[in-house]
């Protein structure tokens, strides 16, 4: 907690713009006495403090996200990306790129893109009432494939104005967030709705029959599961493109940290998933300022080294 | 007092019945010992008792109510069941484990794991696991995993038991006294053990009833000393069987 509010201290501060702390604090208290001061607080309030929410939200949306799904298909290579759900959405901003829509109209494409997507993955791999863990995971590996295929097409005939558009959104892109109200309630509300869900959770990560047996009723579980997990990514999408990386790795860190208690380790993950993301936001606005880099590729620059020494330091122990 | 009993049960699988017609009540105070060759549907008749599996026939009814008419949690609190096999999942310590037995009887948001301390402690004593409780899952042996599994239905404290080879990777200081908890449990008023086993004699020796399954839809049913002899024996297993005298009744051996 602690943690993840000096992080976002440290997104208002740092910019092309270097403010100063004191500055950063007198300012959301509500203070401009002089004209410097309100183009001040005009960068802050309007431009950074939106784009570090965004961020938060997003991230933690997506570690939440990442950490049903790794519950649901009782597998940790389960995440929103790896099940194809970026390739639909991909393909849906893409094309609203391509025929010059607005950022509404991507936004719009992105979301139905996930969802379509997601629909297809588990509605094909849904048999006789039940998911076949190894079955959704081909599944989604294969359709996200396909997916890929789709992009590298558009990518090749779209004239090169768009490119560059193109590109930023599939390797997530926070520059025109706004402040997203309604999708940081969705956050609170998912986190909210995980709580009483978690042990149920925790059963169900021991195996469905086993689940059943204690007194889960497995299938409505799967299916609240299933849905909230695909709103989350959705919503994470149409905020702020493809950002992969997250949502599977920020679950894997956490339950490394707090353990394998959904209790615990669903909270912790929306909390990591936002501190990660937003500092991986705020150094990408500031690296080579005033050049902005897109948010995916310093989250994976931040994440991989970061999983990998926590990897190697818990099997040493 | 009938705590399960089936009328007319079937049971198939994909282009087979192996059990059929089968009329059986399950009472307080029994130990039921069910025995059968390979795929003679042992597991599945555990799994469609508990609930876990559709029958393709017939009823099943818990206090005279259609098992259907429970909830998943109701069912939780009056029948536990022992998985012949136990899937793996994310790494979890012995006493996380042990503690999804009480889940059936927590409320949704009755979160303090310190007040279930003490039952889960004693069931872990019962099985001999108290000195490895905060080690994790996956550095146990074999046979010490079977015994959390058996642990956690301690803890789940139901009225049936349904154990599917308990004694799978156990010692024989550790099948013996497994089995005479069970048999004690099985003893005391409102309780009972349905358990299937290869375990022929050892079974014999702790069990009060004994179900037969003839893998064909066949089967055979009621008190140890009335319905288990040689020829039946043979009959069920398709080998001829020896009988030795031994200190716990009679031993039967593969000739």
């Amino acid at each position: 907690m602690l943690l993840c509010g000096l992080t976002l201290l440290h997104a208002l501060v740092s910019g092309s713009v270097p403010i100063p702390f004191a500055t950063v604090l007198q300012l959301l208290g509500g203070q401009a006495a002089d004209p410097a001061a309100g183009q001040l607080q005009t960068i802050i309030l309007q431009l950074r403090l939106p784009r570090a929410l965004a961020a938060m939200v997003t991230g933690g949306l997506l570690a939440m996200a990442g950490a049903y799904m790794q519950v649901l298909l009782r597998n940790p290579l389960a995440d929103p990306y790896v099940l194809g759900v970026s390739g639909g959405a991909a393909i849906g901003a893409l094309l609203a790129l391509m025929l010059g829509l607005g950022s509404s109209l991507v936004s719009g494409g992105a979301l139905f893109g996930a969802l379509a997507s997601m629909l297809l993955v588990f509605g094909l791999s849904h048999r006789h009432n039940n998911w076949y863990s190894e079955q959704l995971l081909l599944t989604g590996i294969v359709v996200a494939t396909g997916w890929g295929a789709l992009i590298s097409f558009i990518l090749a005939i779209s004239p090169d104005q768009q490119l560059r558009g193109m590109l930023f959104w599939l390797m997530g892109d926070m520059s025109h967030s706004d402040t997203p109200t309604l999708e940081a309630m969705l956050l609170l509300v998912c986190v909210i709705i995980s709580l009483p869900l978690a042990t149920r959770l925790n059963l169900y990560a021991q195996g469905p029959m086993r689940a059943a047996s204690l007194g889960v009723a497995v299938q409505p579980l799967q299916w609240t599961i299933f849905v909230i997990a695909s709103i989350m990514t959705a919503t994470a999408v149409q905020l702020a493109g493809a950002i992969g990386f997250i949502g599977l790795v920020i679950p894997h860190i956490m339950r490394r940290v707090v353990g394998a208690d959904h209790r615990i380790l669903i909270p912790a993950s929306a909390l990591g998933g936002a501190i990660l993301l937003l500092l991986a936001d705020t150094l990408a606005r500031t690296v080579f300022t005033p050049m902005q880099l897109p948010t995916g590729v310093l989250t994976a620059m931040l994440g991989v080294p970061l999983f990998l020494y926590l990897l190697n330091k818990g099997r040493r122990t | 007092m009938t705590v399960l009993s089936c009328q007319q049960l079937q049971l198939n699988v994909p282009g087979k019945t192996l059990v059929s017609g089968l009329d059986w009540d399950i009472e307080a105070g029994q130990f039921w010992l069910v025995i059968g060759r390979n795929g003679s549907g042992k597991t599945t008749l555990l799994q469609t008792l508990a609930g876990l599996r559709p029958a393709a026939g017939g009823e099943i009814s818990l206090h005279s109510q259609p098992l259907q008419q429970y909830r998943r949690r109701q069912i939780a609190q009056r029948m536990a069941i022992l998985f012949q096999h136990q899937e793996s999942g994310f790494p979890i310590t012995v006493q996380e484990s042990a503690l999804a037995g009480r889940h059936p009887h927590r409320g949704l948001w009755d979160w303090s794991d310190q007040d279930q301390h003490e039952t889960v402690f004693s069931a872990l004593q019962t099985m001999d696991l108290a000195s490895v409780m905060q080690l994790p899952v996956d550095q146990l042996s074999g046979g010490e995993r079977r015994r959390l599994e058996l642990a956690t239905l301690l803890i789940q404290d139901p009225e049936l038991y349904l154990l599917d080879e308990p004694t799978n990777h156990l010692d024989l200081h550790h099948q013996i006294s497994t089995l005479e908890h069970f048999s004690g449990l099985a003893a005391a008023p409102q309780h009972c053990v349905v358990m299937a086993s290869h375990e022929l004699n050892l079974g014999l020796r702790y069990c009060s009833h004994v179900l037969l399954l003839y893998g064909n839809g066949a089967w055979e049913a009621g008190r140890i000393d009335e319905v288990i002899d040689p020829e039946r024996l043979e009959r069920l297993y398709q080998h001829p069987m020896t009988v030795q005298p031994g200190s716990h009744g009679n031993i039967y051996l593969p000739a």
